[in-house]
């Protein structure tokens, strides 16, 4: 009798401390506590909230590795304004691809008080990460209209693969080019890498050009990837791509999306 | 031309061995001694020695550690009153919310500086510290980054891995003076990686529940003779 009490009490202990999370199976466990499918269902709110409305104004952040400190600050910042209405992480939200990496950069961005979305960085990738984003984020590819602007935020990390899978995904974004056609009349383009760095398969980057600016009314492009402000119109086209300083530096961008207009300015805190 | 496979594959012969020198050299001693080698006692005695230092000192069972859910290993136990160990254990980490499960392999060094006699043949030991390399199985896990990342664009490696530890542990004799075990030992681990660590470093955020493990474990010595 008694030795039963004492297993029973010893199975609770080791269940409480596992609730404490105390325990760490291994860094690349893919054990995920907590929210998953974060995108699918700010998208939903997004949509919803922002469907009537002429103009939109969000907040364009990206790379925020290891930067934990910074992020919570962003995050801050953020909650105290009441004109942004949503938030885009433009990827790389872990340095090693550590689950516990995604989690602890999750639970920081959950506190946000808007809608918010992640793509998908190279170092996201590493080891089993990228699984894991799917887990707690979603699809590398995915899609939303805010407004009457539908943003198409792509994987371009080409270098993390190999030849099996397709980076950028070209029946993606032509499934996507006659998707909703009557909910939207801009476009605009997110993604980690853009074309010309490393990381892109430059191989193809003017068929992406060309594929993009399929799109209705194709307004810009917004990146992260190189850790500094960019504004640069890499083909000569009138398609400016915006790229956002690391969170590490304090900066983040805000685009203000208008009828027949758009703006942006970089931001620091 | 390909220096990550040719090391891997050194490190992986390296391995097999180190494991099977073990077997060899246990053997070689253990073995009826031969008819016109007729060793005197002091030669016995030394070679009894030498052969149960190459047979492990205990096995291991484990919970947790950051190398796998549950992780089986043995271990040998030396130095003046025992306080050096060094661990060998393989890992299982469940796929969870991955594509799938995993196999880790440890290579553990232990000090334990002092031990405190109790009651009803118990001790336990305040202290035992020391650091274990963990390396992960899978072709998604890299030594180093694969040839056609440009130079130093990844410098840390996603299969080995360096933790410290620090913890304590208590062992209970048993009454038998005969059993094949002598004794059992549970011991607990509080521990973290060098990837934690840079993380915590770098920021205030992170608490300590958040880039340290704790790790459970209970060991069965082998009786000596």
């Amino acid at each position: 009798m008694k030795k039963t009490s004492l297993y029973i009490l010893f199975i609770y202990i080791l269940s409480f401390l596992n609730s404490c999370e105390l325990f760490d199976i291994h860094p690349y466990d893919a054990k995920i506590t907590g929210k998953k499918y974060i995108n699918k269902e700010n998208i939903l709110k997004i949509e919803s909230q922002f469907s009537q409305r002429d103009t939109i104004r969000y907040a364009f952040i990206s790379d925020s590795q290891r930067w934990h400190d910074e992020l919570d600050d962003f995050v801050k910042v953020i909650n105290k304004r009441n004109d942004i209405d949503f938030i885009i992480h433009g990827g790389d939200i872990t340095d090693f691809g550590l689950t516990k990496e995604f989690l602890w950069q999750r639970d920081i961005l959950e506190q946000l008080k808007q809608p918010y979305v992640v793509l998908l960085g190279n170092h996201d990738c590493l080891a089993n990460g990228e699984e894991v984003f799917e887990q707690i984020f979603g699809q590398v590819n995915f899609s939303f209209i805010a407004g009457k602007t539908k943003f198409l935020a792509l994987n371009t990390n080409a270098l993390e693969s190999d030849y099996s899978n397709p980076i950028p995904d070209f029946s993606f974004i032509k499934q996507e080019e006659s998707k909703d056609l009557d909910r939207f009349e801009k476009t605009v383009v997110l993604m980690h890498a853009r074309p010309t760095s490393e990381q892109f398969n430059n191989n193809v980057a003017d068929v992406f050009q060309y594929s993009i600016k399929q799109f209705p009314n194709l307004l810009y492009c917004n990146n992260g990837h190189d850790h500094q402000y960019q504004e640069e119109d890499i083909f000569q086209d009138n398609i400016i791509y915006y790229g956002t300083p690391n969170i590490g530096k304090r900066q983040f961008l805000i685009f203000t999306i208008t009828n027949d207009s758009y703006s942006h300015e970089l931001l620091s805190y | 031309m390909n220096f990550f496979l040719i090391r891997a594959k050194k490190i992986r012969l390296l391995t097999l061995y180190t494991i099977l020198s073990f077997f060899t050299y246990a053997e070689a001693y253990s073995g009826v001694p031969n008819r016109s080698f007729v060793p005197d006692s002091t030669t016995t005695r030394t070679l009894k020695k030498t052969t149960f230092s190459l047979i492990p000192s205990n096995y291991m069972i484990q919970y947790a550690g950051s190398i796998g859910l549950v992780s089986l290993g043995s271990g040998w136990d030396y130095g003046k009153n025992q306080r050096w160990s060094t661990d060998f254990l393989i890992g299982y980490v469940p796929k969870f919310d991955s594509d799938r499960a995993k196999i880790t392999l440890t290579l553990r060094q232990t000090f334990t500086p002092w031990e405190i006699k109790l009651r009803s043949r118990n001790s336990y030991h305040p202290l035992r510290t020391g650091l274990y390399f963990n390396t992960t199985i899978g072709k998604q896990f890299w030594f180093s980054a694969p040839e056609k990342y440009p130079i130093n664009y990844y410098t840390f490696s996603t299969k080995l891995r360096l933790n410290i530890f620090i913890g304590q542990d208590f062992s209970h004799q048993f009454s038998s003076k005969t059993s094949y075990f002598e004794s059992v030992k549970f011991y607990y681990d509080l521990h973290t990686d060098e990837l934690y660590l840079i993380n915590r470093i770098q920021n205030k955020y992170l608490k300590p529940v958040d880039y340290l493990g704790l790790a459970l474990g209970v060991k069965l010595q082998i009786r000596r003779r």
